[in-house]
């Protein structure tokens, strides 16, 4: 029987296109994804000119520097100018570099009180890619440690996001009354975004049957408890679904889109490279993506 | 960090990986554990951890047209002026609520703080920032009341009278 670090790291395991290819595309995301932030928050950081609460490392360095000129935009540049050097494989301290920079990044937007985790999993990834640059020399190490590194972080993230309800409030968390809470919060953030109060059916059908809302707290919670489950690869399927299934339901109820995230668990849920490889298989010449296997060899 | 080499054998390859892996779940720990569960991109993930907690949001109104400002406490109902809508101007409303809820003193940098986070959009307007605060309720299962705090215009703010010495109660 395999243990769990054979399920993590199968580094014996040869690889094929279709893997090659899986592997490009989840680290495309990632890159895309990080530089994206690094613009979005960027941007923002233009409008603020005050720290409130301290995040990250800004607890010990004081970012207000960087408010009120254009380093913020440098910042993006420099940022992405990294990603794109390591995707290409030009230097193995390129992701670092970004990492460090993303995180100065997060620092010196989220100064003032808002404490999101839209991003956590896109930087976690983006630390796990810097890790492996340096720590392996050899492509198909480096490789297996980047997946199986995050299907351990995001695994660990989505349980550990779901002992804090069991500690934070006990197991009567799924309590319906709870997300009546919620659905009103984040009517209130759709009333201060677009002008407009209105809850759609999902929300109305919450608010008026309890044991509904019940239910759907319920469900949410044990799949989130249940994510770690990711870990071991028969898992990861139904695991990765029910997780999907949640930030459908977050987004339905509450409106909160977590998108990279959700971008991030489908990458880790399907059997990406197998579906390729049969791909690859059954078509001789397959134009498009017989171009994206040679460049993913090429820069793997 | 020194690279392996690479002919490392599989299985010393998969060492290395679980002694990194390890690494990593050693820092993430120490990190969240030192800095209130967050350390991005390291985080317990708490987001609605605490059910049935009161909460407090904010809400921006538009009462250029409205010639006295009034600073009681409404229902969604009685909310006068008309309503501003943050994303289309480029603002966070979570980052507004929270501007507003933990700014525990008032004072000129501050209120120049929340002028700045609405740019150049105040030229020729007066918006009135509410924060709202929604609880439990027996009768009303969720209560959600208007709390008028801080009026602000290009080069002109006012505050809740109560805001220089206590907070207003909900």
């Amino acid at each position: 029987m395999a243990s769990l670090r054979d399920h993590l790291f199968p580094t014996d395991r040869p690889e094929s296109r279709g893997f090659l290819l899986f592997f490009k595309i989840f680290e495309a995301l990632i890159v895309a994804f990080t530089i994206y932030y690094a613009w979005y928050w960027g941007r923002y950081i233009l409008r603020i000119s005050d720290v409130v609460l301290p995040l990250g490392i800004a607890q010990y360095i004081d970012v207000r520097f960087m408010f009120g000129n254009s380093l913020p935009l440098i910042n993006a540049a420099l940022i992405s100018g990294l990603m794109v050097i390591g995707f290409f494989r030009l230097s193995r301290w390129a992701y670092l570099g970004g990492f460090l920079l993303l995180h100065w990044q997060y620092a010196t937007r989220f100064t003032l009180g808002e404490i999101p985790h839209s991003g956590n999993l896109v930087g976690m990834a983006v630390l796990g890619f810097a890790i492996a640059a340096l720590a392996f020399e050899d492509g198909r190490y480096r490789r297996r440690f980047v997946i199986g590194y995050n299907y351990f972080f995001v695994g660990l993230g989505y349980t550990l996001a779901g002992i804090c309800k069991l500690i934070g409030t006990g197991l009567h968390w799924s309590d319906g009354s709870h997300l009546w809470m919620w659905v009103h919060e984040k009517g209130i953030d759709a009333f201060a975004k677009w002008g407009v109060l209105d809850f759609n059916l999902l929300q109305d059908t919450v608010l008026a049957h309890y044991p509904i809302a019940t239910l759907f707290l319920t469900i949410g919670l044990v799949s989130e408890l249940s994510a770690f489950l990711m870990w071991w690869r028969p898992f990861r399927l139904p695991v990765g679904l029910a997780v999907l299934g949640l930030h459908v339901g977050i987004f339905l109820i509450m409106g909160i889109l977590f998108a990279f995230s959700m971008a991030i668990v489908t990458m880790l849920t399907f059997p990406w490279a197998r579906w390729f490889d049969h791909f690859l298989e059954a078509s001789a010449d397959p134009p498009m993506l017989g171009s994206l296997t040679a460049f993913s060899t090429r820069f793997a | 960090m020194a690279a392996s080499s690479g002919s490392a054998s599989p299985r010393t390859a998969q060492r290395r990986a679980v002694r990194l892996l390890a690494a990593v779940f050693v820092v993430y720990g120490l990190l969240v554990a030192t800095h209130l569960g967050e350390f991005w991109p390291f985080s317990i993930y708490p987001m609605f951890s605490q059910g049935g907690n009161p909460w407090s949001r904010a809400l921006v109104m538009d009462v250029t047209d409205e010639p006295v400002v009034r600073w009681d406490t409404l229902r969604v109902e009685e909310l006068w002026g008309t309503p501003y809508p943050l994303l289309p101007n480029g603002i966070d409303p979570i980052d507004l609520a929270n501007f507003v809820s933990k700014t525990q003193t008032w004072d000129e940098a501050r209120v120049t703080g929340l002028q700045r986070m609405f740019y150049d959009q105040l030229e020729g307007r007066r918006l009135l920032v509410y924060r709202v605060n929604g609880r439990l309720h027996d009768t009303e299962r969720v209560q959600v009341r208007y709390v008028p705090y801080v009026l602000i215009g290009a080069d002109t703010s006012a505050l809740h009278p109560a805001l220089t010495s206590a907070l207003p109660a909900d």
